[in-house]
Formats: structure tokens, C-alpha cells, sequence
């Protein structure tokens, strides 16, 4: 037995085994259906909201929905944008950008915290250079406020690549041709706005840089 | 109820059926508490309900649920470790990700998989337990194939000896 099957029959052994859907399913109705509530009103909501926020009459929150997707969901940042944020054209008539305007009457139930689409969890707006192709040395800088910040590195190099962060990230070095990838991963440590270096240097070859938010 | 909606509705009680127990068992390997991960599994169909007539038309619907699955339970810990402070935290910070196994009961694999990082641990658990192709899992963590080879690779060297000695 190979150690890959192994490993796979040391998974099925070691995990909980999983109940009855059909009663789980039962039980998640209700709320599936309010979720489905919530979700076309919140729909209609944005779409009739774009000119109140322009013009900014009666209205006191708002939640702002970044487009790209339902794949690009990440339900750790909740965020209320700023009355400049909230009333600007600018940013209210952009097709990836949309505000979603509710008025602050004690009858407003809709869960403002919990419905927020925000920042994609790969290439935050914030990152200045998320995915460098270069035939030459190159830096990519990372800002923002990152817990963490995963960069993951593709090289294809004829002489030598040399990945270096800023932060407490070890050094990486290659001395090999051909193809391959590693990893840069680092606790992020610095204030929220300090700003992240990672920079990889090489004499001939292709590198990509990708970086993902933890 | 028409007819259209009894098929969707259909749909999407096979799609619950095919991977929920899948999912909820991978994403308790991950984080080690198994209620936790029911309860994430369960948000992310709700979300995926409220949103199935777009979702159902993904090349991989799974994928979906099952990243905003993972970043739920990864949620959960989070919150938990700013509520414990920032001392306690600096304290225990290379121990955060204990904190996602909390079980007395686990196994040798289940304390082997503690101890890896979170990624690596999702990536062996999609790869060899829910039996996802490297492609999948990429698309479930959102990152490149490659990095979850390098994953799969790391996570391998650290398990393959607790798993021979546990056959020897």
C-alpha cells in the first residue's frame, strides 16, 4: 500500500462520520427561505438605493457591496463606509461598486453586519502589485492591514532567484534551471497601515509573484 | 408551488444530499471542533441557497460552499483569538491555530493534523479525506495548484511518519 493510500485510509478512519441531510436540511429551511428573502430584497434595495445615496436625503448607513462576485465572498470584513464613501457618485454609480442604503428606522431588520460582501480574499485592492510577471529583478509591495499575508512564488529561471520579505519571512534561494514554486508565508506584524515589501530578484528567467490575504 | 420551483428546490436538496456530510467532515478535520463545523457548512448553503439561481450555473457549486465554509470556521477563530486579548495572543501566537483543535478525544492523525499550519491542513484534509484532484482544492482555498502542491507536499513529510508508525 502506497503511503498516499495510507494517508487516505487514515482520514476515513479518523473522521467523524456524518449524519441523517435530510433532517439537517429539514431543519435548515427556514432559514434558507428567509436567507432567500433577504437576498432579493437586498437586491432590490441596491437598485432603487443608487439615487438616494447620490443625492444623500434621508439616509444615515449604508453597506457598501464591492463587486466581483458571489465567489469572492469574504465574510470577515464587515464594513460601514463613510458618509464621503457613502455619498459619493463616483463610487454609488460604479458597476462594481454599489451601496446598499437603509434607513435607520427602528423597524430596519435587515443584518447589516452580516450581509456584507467585501474585499476578495485574493489581490486585495489594497495590494499595489499582487501578480508580477518579470524578466527582470522585481519588487511587489503588499499594504494594508493583512493578519497575514501568503505570497506564493512560480519561477521559471535559467541562473538564480532569491525571494525575500521584509517582515520575519526567511529568505528563499534558488540555484536550480528549470521550473517550480515555493511559498512565502509571514505573520504580518506592522500597524495596519505600514506597508509590506517582498522582493524577489533574478537574472534571467520568468517569476511570478502571487499573493493571497490569509 | 410550480412546477420550475419544485425542480430547483429538487436540485438543491441534491446538491445538499451529494456534499454536506463530505464537507462537514473535512472542515472537522480542519478545525478540530465538529460543531463548528456544522454550523459553518450549514451558513455557507444557506448563503448558497439564497443565491443558487447564479451559483447552480458555477463549473463547481461545491467549490463555492466549500471556501465560504472555510473562511466561516476561520472567522470563528479569528474572533476568538482578538477576544482573548492582545497578551494572551502574543503569548500563545505560535499556538494560535491550537486553538482550532480542542477535542480530548482525537486520534494520532487528528494531533498530527494540529500541528501543521492551517493551510497545509486544509489541503492534506481536501486532498485525502474528501478526495478532491489538486485543481479542486485550489479552487476551494482560492490559491494557485501550486502552492497546493507545495502544501500537499509539506503536509505529507509531516504526517507519513506518524501514519507508518501507527501501522508498524
Amino acid at each position: 500500500m502506497s503511503s498516499d493510500d495510507r494517508l487516505r485510509e487514515a482520514f476515513e478512519k479518523s473522521a467523524p462520520k456524518v449524519g441523517d441531510t435530510s433532517r439537517v436540511r429539514g431543519e435548515l429551511g427556514p432559514a434558507m427561505t428567509r436567507a432567500r428573502r433577504r437576498h432579493r430584497l437586498r437586491r432590490g434595495i441596491a437598485a432603487s438605493a443608487l439615487t438616494l445615496a447620490v443625492a444623500g436625503g434621508g439616509v444615515a448607513a449604508a453597506v457598501q457591496l464591492v463587486g466581483g462576485g458571489d465567489d469572492e465572498i469574504d465574510t470577515r470584513t464587515s464594513m460601514l463606509p463613510t458618509p464621503d464613501t457613502m455619498l459619493s457618485p463616483s463610487t454609488t454609480a460604479s458597476p462594481a461598486t454599489t451601496s446598499l442604503v437603509v434607513p435607520t428606522t427602528p423597524t430596519t431588520t435587515l443584518p447589516i453586519a452580516t450581509t456584507t460582501t467585501s474585499a476578495p480574499t485574493t489581490a486585495p485592492s489594497t495590494t499595489e502589485a499582487p501578480t508580477t510577471t518579470s524578466t527582470g529583478p522585481v519588487t511587489a509591495t503588499l499594504s494594508g492591514p493583512h493578519d497575514t499575508f501568503c505570497g506564493s512564488v512560480t519561477f521559471r529561471v535559467t541562473t538564480q532567484v532569491t525571494v525575500e520579505s521584509h517582515v520575519d519571512t526567511p529568505g528563499y534561494t534558488f540555484s536550480t534551471e528549470g521550473e517550480g514554486s515555493t511559498e512565502v508565508e509571514a505573520k504580518w506584524e506592522g500597524a495596519p497601515e505600514d506597508e509590506c515589501e517582498v522582493a524577489a530578484h533574478l537574472e534571467d528567467g520568468e517569476l511570478e509573484i502571487q499573493f493571497d490575504r490569509e | 408551488m410550480s412546477r420550475e420551483a419544485s425542480d430547483y428546490m429538487d436540485e438543491f436538496d441534491a446538491f445538499f444530499d451529494k456534499y454536506y456530510p463530505a464537507m462537514v467532515r473535512s472542515l472537522t478535520m480542519i478545525s478540530g471542533d465538529g460543531e463548528l463545523a456544522a454550523d459553518a457548512v450549514q451558513d455557507a448553503f444557506i448563503r448558497a441557497y439564497a443565491r443558487w439561481d447564479r451559483i447552480r450555473r458555477y463549473d463547481r457549486p461545491d467549490a463555492w460552499v466549500r471556501r465560504v465554509a472555510i473562511n466561516r470556521s476561520r472567522d470563528h477563530f479569528r474572533a476568538a483569538r482578538r477576544r482573548r486579548g492582545y497578551e494572551a495572543r502574543a503569548a500563545v501566537a505560535d499556538e494560535a491555530e491550537s486553538v482550532e483543535h480542542q477535542t480530548d478525544d482525537r486520534d494520532q492523525l487528528q494531533q498530527a493534523l494540529a500541528t501543521l499550519p492551517r493551510r497545509q491542513r486544509t489541503a492534506v484534509t481536501l486532498y485525502y479525506l474528501e478526495g478532491l484532484d489538486v485543481a479542486s482544492v485550489a479552487q476551494s482555498m482560492k490559491i494557485s495548484a501550486g502552492a497546493v502542491k507545495f502544501h500537499l507536499s509539506r503536509g505529507r513529510e509531516r504526517l507519513a511518519p506518524i501514519i507508518e508508525e501507527g501501522s508498524a
